[in-house]
């Protein structure tokens, strides 16, 4: 769980957390935050890493991925710290990894109820996946999705260089690339004030496009 | 007076350079770099005809239009490696933040 400056929601969003995860399986990565983010974190006995400074959502999902791997999970759950997430999705999210079925399943708030996704959020997400079908050429329906769950071999076999935002349109790439089986589950986003203010704003979209492109240049 | 400014800038950027070579601050790929362009700076303001000529062999008409055409290629590329060099440092220093908070890490508290 990547956490930059969200010591207002943490703590609520592990407790939702630990319903289904036990307290030392949870790696919550503070990502230099400067309000006691990971303070707020060790005090619900949860593993807590520290970057110096900050280094970008995609650069704590990494570091989180490495200390999962290194603590021997077997599956490793991306989550975001905000609370947009509901944690009871986690048990459908995690059901197809486990079966053996796919190596990698996505959230994805387009399946089933999509009612309270903001007008202007869901045209850039949407143009998001439009972007990514045609860089990646891979179908998905919601690309920037920070609820996933990928089993430690398909973790092992991605490579995430993108430090920002663009690590979400990345990470959908290497699944192509490295012919990962994949599957989209329907998860539940609240919106809250808190949430809109915190998450990527909806600009955000030309400059995470521009960093994906760069990328599918310089590194083909 | 043009030439004579133009030879001043030259001779300035080459000695520049010639320093930071010495000081290893610079490559001496990027050395013999300044200094071929350098050398052009003084070759074609001394003769301005010449860049004319380099100018039609391919198709451009005017010896002011080619040597602009060439530094707009030369600052791209200039630009290229410039990100490059941001792009890698900015890995590097992603890295180096990765393995402290790595070291962190408890092998005692592995998964139950």
């Amino acid at each position: 769980m990547p956490a930059y400056n969200e010591s207002p929601v943490l703590a609520d969003t592990i407790d939702g957390l630990l319903k289904y995860v036990r307290p030392a399986n949870i790696v919550v990565v503070d990502d230099g935050s400067d309000d006691g983010t990971g303070k707020t974190a060790a005090a619900r006995n949860v593993t807590v890493l520290r970057h110096l400074i900050n280094r970008g959502q995609g650069a704590a999902i990494v570091t989180g991925i490495r200390a999962a791997l290194k603590l021997g999970a077997d599956i490793i759950v991306t989550f975001d710290a905000d609370g947009q997430h509901n944690p009871d999705d986690l048990p459908a999210m995690i059901e197809p990894v486990r079966n053996g079925e796919a190596d990698v399943v996505l959230g994805s708030r387009f399946i089933g109820q999509t009612g309270n996704i903001p007008r202007l959020r869901r045209f850039t997400l949407r143009a998001g996946v439009f972007v990514t079908r045609i860089i990646s050429r891979i179908r998905v329906s919601d690309t920037h999705n920070g609820f996933r769950v990928l089993s430690a071999a398909a973790a092992g076999r991605i490579k995430i260089s993108q430090d920002g935002m663009a690590h979400a349109s990345e990470f959908i790439d290497q699944v192509k690339i490295n012919g990962l089986r994949f599957t989209e589950r329907a998860v539940r986003i609240s919106y809250t004030s808190y949430s809109l203010a915190k998450g990527q704003r909806n600009s955000d979209f030309f400059k995470v496009a521009l960093r994906i492109l760069l990328y599918k240049i310089f590194s083909s | 007076m043009y030439k004579l400014i133009s030879l001043i800038i030259a001779v300035l950027i080459i000695y520049k350079s010639w320093r930071g070579l010495r000081a290893r601050n610079i490559s001496k790929w990027f050395f013999l770099l300044t200094v071929t362009v350098g050398v052009s700076v003084v070759i074609s303001s001394f003769f301005p005809d010449l860049s004319t000529v380099f100018a039609k062999l391919i198709g451009i008409q005017r010896g002011v239009d080619f040597a602009f055409f060439v530094g707009m290629l030369f600052l791209l590329h200039l630009n290229i490696i410039l990100y490059m060099k941001s792009q890698q440092n900015k890995r590097d220093i992603t890295r180096l933040v990765r393995e402290l908070a790595l070291r962190d890490i408890d092998p005692s508290k592995k998964k139950e």
